[in-house]
């Protein structure tokens, strides 16, 4: 099954990770197969930080997860610093995980209810040994200050004693314990109120700053994503719909599913009439039987005939950015009507 | 104009509900009062532990076996006091009158019941219809909330339908015996961006086309921006803030509602905003302390504040504050006062213990 | 002190369930102190100022229960003391108890781990090693065992173990399945923990805690075990003597010395309704521990 191009990858000794034609399966049931990312590619270059946006069942955790080899993917395209990571073995992949590390969206679930939050800070630390205990304390404190928290109240306590805002920042503690190159965060202020999740994106930000750290940050939140991305990728169904700069996508965004995405997002503005955007109608397609050609076509009101036969390739519309779709830079606006296509066969009739 | 007409839909006093907890009464809802008007959407904004939920389960009568309401709590509905309603009555009210859909569409559908007679249930117990009758009623309803090929829906178990189809059953299912008002408590929360733009559009058609009134809850402020006739935003149990939703972002007035607004990240913002984050903890609801619940985090704190809680005032036609200083442009705090530092070290604002 | 008030805990959602009655405090006393006595005497056995379990007085025996201030529970058909027999079969039953418990537990719970965190082949196979384990019914099991191996305790403490293996398993393996996808699990292996860390540091002692909360009522169970084996002359080989083996002794002459039956019946039933309540306790204060975390 074809990717959907790799026009959007930069020069290879440019960037930090490059991932190309990534395919993530998994089996369900005994037979049959979900197909959650089906050749993907994209870059992120060091210090930057990459959005990944898309709604249920677009891959995008499952991306996030299949980078860290955790599980590998399929097949494909991981390279880190210039390594291939899909084809190291056991332990040098587990060298490897000092580099790359990880945040969660639970914050209290992935934290080990029965350890104390020093001890959960220093994980990292224990794991790869080579301090002494005093050193391993002075870093954790370190640590817990850079996130915010005070050590001396903080070190004791149990995951279930803190509230949400702070299980993350311990996340984020340990996370940086081993001074990563690269941190997946996996929707880190989804389970979060407004008031905390503005104190944690500003924490990212300034963590960013302070350690150099390059973010692939994930979310269904579009708000959340224009406001900690430097670039911005739009997911569907396991494949790319728009790759670019934050700036172009968020403001000429080209593929008609992000511009139906952007017009569902409700703004606090009472002067916007809701009901005056268009709404995208209709279901997700199933990720056993994927819709052939563009897997959008089944919801798209500018699909043709084309969408059905030919999956579109990412291309180049403007400067630093990318759109897969056959009619990109049309808008939704020009669409006929939103149709509810009867016959949304997913698999094309035989050529 | 009929008496009927000038009798507010729903009128709530004075809401207080309290649970019994091993520390000792919980006062999640402090004094809440709302009124609502056939057909009008109020939207009820807070964050978790804002009591936002407590308050529509006190409503609806379903607070929980452990909780209680103070004497002098009143709700009203078309007129009629809710607290005291005989045994015949409560039977053909709660469902019928008002309805309400829950957040999590899969844990408030029976996972074991088919569709249909999820859906005829309802309608047979309170209108007393017959099983065909209501079967086909239910048909007429699947079909009114957008769910393709209704009758082969009916007999489906609610695991083989998506998250948004789910809700709209659970929609039809609210709507089945026609309500004057629907309670819709985080509707939306669960599901995707674009699915919950179909849901909310088709809640705003209903209620047009059936000139049903709501009662919208949600934490999310643009959720309700556009759609609902009033907001009334919630904090630790109080209402903070009460008004029409353009005054609401227009002429904000709480120092809450206001840190809301600041905080949240916009479209329309360029990237890397900074965002204004206000720190500080929940006060104690059970020791509950004589004075604003706000303390804690608000910039714009005052001896007064502290000295006792402000109740609801109005501060305008049709707006209504729970604040001794409410914002006016000019007050209107620029900074932030993001404090990195957790509540340990926050002592001078530790006052609520 | 301030008081981290965690927000969730403000919106209760579901009403609370009425709590069952508690067992009173005094009862959970009384059925530790039985216990810990029993544990006593049966440790220090020899060094009592008791007669030995083994020495038949045909004198004695031949007036009768003979109670005296000496044997204040008399003796029984060949004169032996019957407080002796009691204590020293104490030793048995308590060691079979604890130590077949203790090795269904140990067994079990790396089992269940090992079949819930690897699955594939692994499970299927420890899961066929279960199925048949439990499809043959204990009392036969045990009959098996127990005529194809000599009757020794080791013996004895292997087929028991065997028995309470599967229940052990399959809570470890349940519990592992649920936690093996927790995200603390992803996060240890993303920090670099090699599978043995995580195994032991994250997996085990989140869930050896149910198993172990079972535990303590396992004991009694076993006890009772142990003495059905006894009482079918399975158990222990004489002169040892044990609880099971004295209700049968004394079960042919019952209208003559029923307190040769008296004095094992109610000390296992002591015995099995201390663990019983002390094992109630011991799992509610854990269940406890266990939602606060």
């Amino acid at each position: 099954m074809a990717g959907t191009g790799t026009a959007q990858l930069r020069e290879r000794d440019k960037v930090l990770l490059r991932v190309e034609d990534l395919v993530v399966e998994f089996p369900v049931g005994r037979r049959e197969v979900a197909h959650a990312v089906s050749g993907i590619s994209f870059d992120v270059a060091k210090g930057e930080t990459l959005g990944l946006v898309g709604e249920s069942g677009c891959g995008k955790s499952t991306t996030g997860r299949a980078i860290l080899q955790y599980p590998r993917p399929k097949s494909g395209s991981v390279r880190f610093e210039g390594e291939e990571l899909t084809t190291l073995r056991a332990n040098d992949l587990r060298a490897r995980r000092l580099r790359l590390q990880m945040i969660f969206q639970d914050p209290t679930s992935s934290l080990n209810p029965r350890r104390k939050a020093g001890r959960l800070v220093a994980e990292g630390l224990e794991i790869w040994g080579g301090r002494t205990k005093t050193e391993v304390e002075e870093r954790v404190n370190e640590l817990l200050t850079s996130v915010g928290l005070d050590p001396d109240a903080v070190r004791e306590r149990r995951p279930h004693q803190f509230s949400g805002g702070q299980c993350q920042r311990l996340s984020i503690a340990r996370a940086l314990a081993l001074d990563p190159e690269l941190i997946v965060c996996d929707e880190p202020v989804s389970a979060l109120d407004v008031s905390v999740q503005a104190q944690i994106l500003n924490l990212l930000e300034d963590l960013k700053k302070k350690f150099g750290v390059t973010l692939l940050f994930i979310s269904h939140d579009l708000s959340v994503v224009k406001n900690i991305s430097d670039r911005v990728m739009v997911m569907y169904l396991g494949k790319v719909c728009e790759i670019g700069s934050t700036e172009t996508v968020f403001a000429s965004p080209s593929h008609p599913y992000t511009q139906a995405l952007f017009a569902s997002v409700p703004e606090p503005d009472p002067d916007v009439d809701p009901t005056q955007a268009p709404t995208l109608g209709g279901e997700l397609p199933s990720p056993i039987t994927p819709p052939s050609g563009c897997r959008f076509r089944t919801r798209c009101p500018l699909a043709t005939e084309r969408c059905i036969q030919e999956e579109p390739q990412v291309r180049e519309v403007a400067a630093d950015h990318f759109v897969a779709c056959h009619h990109a830079g049309m808008s939704l606006e020009d669409a006929e009507e939103i149709p509810l296509k009867a016959a949304e066969s997913p698999t094309p009739a035989a050529t | 104009m009929s008496a009927d007409e000038r009798v507010p839909l729903l009128e709530v006093e004075h809401l207080t509900t309290r649970f019994a907890t091993d520390r000792g009464q919980l006062t999640a809802v402090d004094d809440v009062s709302l009124t609502l008007d056939r057909g009008e959407m109020l939207g009820i904004v807070g964050e978790s532990g804002s009591g936002k939920s407590v308050l529509a389960r006190t409503l609806m009568n379903i607070a929980g076996a452990n909780s209680s309401v103070t004497p002098q709590t009143r709700i009203r509905f078309e007129g009629r006091d809710l607290r005291n309603l005989s045994k015949e009555e409560t039977k053909h009210f709660w469902g019928k009158e008002i309805a309400m859909i829950f957040q999590n569409p899969m844990t408030s559908l029976n996972p074991v019941r088919q569709i249909s007679r999820q859906l005829t249930e309802p309608m047979r117990y309170h209108l007393g219809l017959s099983k065909r009758e209501a079967q086909d009623r239910a048909v007429e309803l699947l079909r009114l909330v957008g769910i393709s090929s209704p009758g082969h829906r009916m007999s489906q178990y609610p695991h083989q339908l998506s998250g948004g189809m789910r809700q709209r059953v659970m929609i039809a299912i609210a709507l089945s015996c026609e309500p004057k008002l629907l309670v819709a408590d985080e509707p939306t929360t669960a599901l995707d961006v674009t699915v919950q733009k179909q849901i909310l559009d088709l809640l705003a058609k209903l209620q047009d086309d059936l000139g049903m009134a709501m009662i919208l809850i949600t934490h999310d402020l643009g959720v309700v921006a556009g759609r609902a006739h009033r907001i009334a935003v919630m904090y630790a149990g109080q209402v903070m803030e009460e008004s029409t939703t353009k005054h609401l972002f227009e002429a904000t007035s709480h120092p809450y509602t206001e840190s809301l607004l600041k905080a949240i990240p916009r479209l329309s913002q360029p990237s890397h905003t900074r965002l204004a984050a206000s720190s500080g903890a929940l006060p104690d609801l059970v020791n509950v302390i004589d004075q604003c619940r706000f303390v804690g985090r608000c910039p714009l704190v005052e001896d007064i504040c502290t000295a006792t809680m402000p109740k609801m005032a109005s501060h305008r036609p049709g707006h209504s504050v729970r604040c001794y200083l409410p914002l006016t442009p000019a007050t209107v705090p620029s900074g932030t006062n993001e404090d990195v530092a957790e509540p340990e070290k926050l002592n001078q604002s530790d006052r609520s213990h | 002190m301030v008081t981290l008030l965690k927000v969730e805990d403000l919106d209760v959602k579901a009403p609370r369930r009425v709590a069952l009655p508690k067992m009173p405090k005094i009862a959970v006393w009384l059925a530790a102190f039985w216990l810990a006595t029993l544990l006593f005497v049966a440790v220090f056995a020899s060094w009592l100022p008791i007669a030995p379990f083994d020495q038949p007085n045909f004198d004695a025996a031949r007036q009768g229960p003979s109670f005296s201030l000496h044997e204040p529970l008399g003796r029984d058909g060949l004169g032996q003391s019957i407080l002796s027999r009691l204590i020293y079969g104490a030793q048995i039953s308590l060691a079979v108890g604890f130590l077949s418990v203790a090795f269904g537990l140990v067994f079990g719970v790396t089992l269940g781990i090992v079949a819930g965190y690897f699955g594939g082949w692994i499970d299927t196979v420890i899961g066929v090693f279960t199925d048949t384990l439990l499809s043959i019914p204990p009392l036969v099991l045990l009959l098996a065992l127990a005529v194809t191996l000599s009757p020794s305790l080791g013996n004895l403490v292997i087929s028991l173990g065997l028995l309470g293996l599967p229940t052990f398993l399959r809570i470890a393996r349940a519990n592992t399945l649920s936690i093996a996808k927790r995200e603390y699990v992803a996060a240890s292996a993303i920090l670099g923990a090699k599978r043995s860390r995580i195994l032991l540091r994250e997996i085990l002692p989140n869930v050896i805690t149910p198993p172990l909360a079972y535990s303590i009522e396992i004991v009694g169970v076993f006890i009772v075990a142990e003495a059905s084996l006894s009482f079918l002359g399975l158990g222990i080989p004489p002169p040892r003597p044990s609880w099971g083996g004295m209700i049968a002794e004394g079960m042919s002459d019952m209208g003559r010395s029923v307190h040769i039956v008296a004095g094992p019946v109610v000390v296992l039933f002591l015995t099995v309704l201390a663990l019983k309540i002390v094992g109630d306790r011991f799992r509610e204060r854990l269940d406890v521990r266990e939602r606060v975390l």
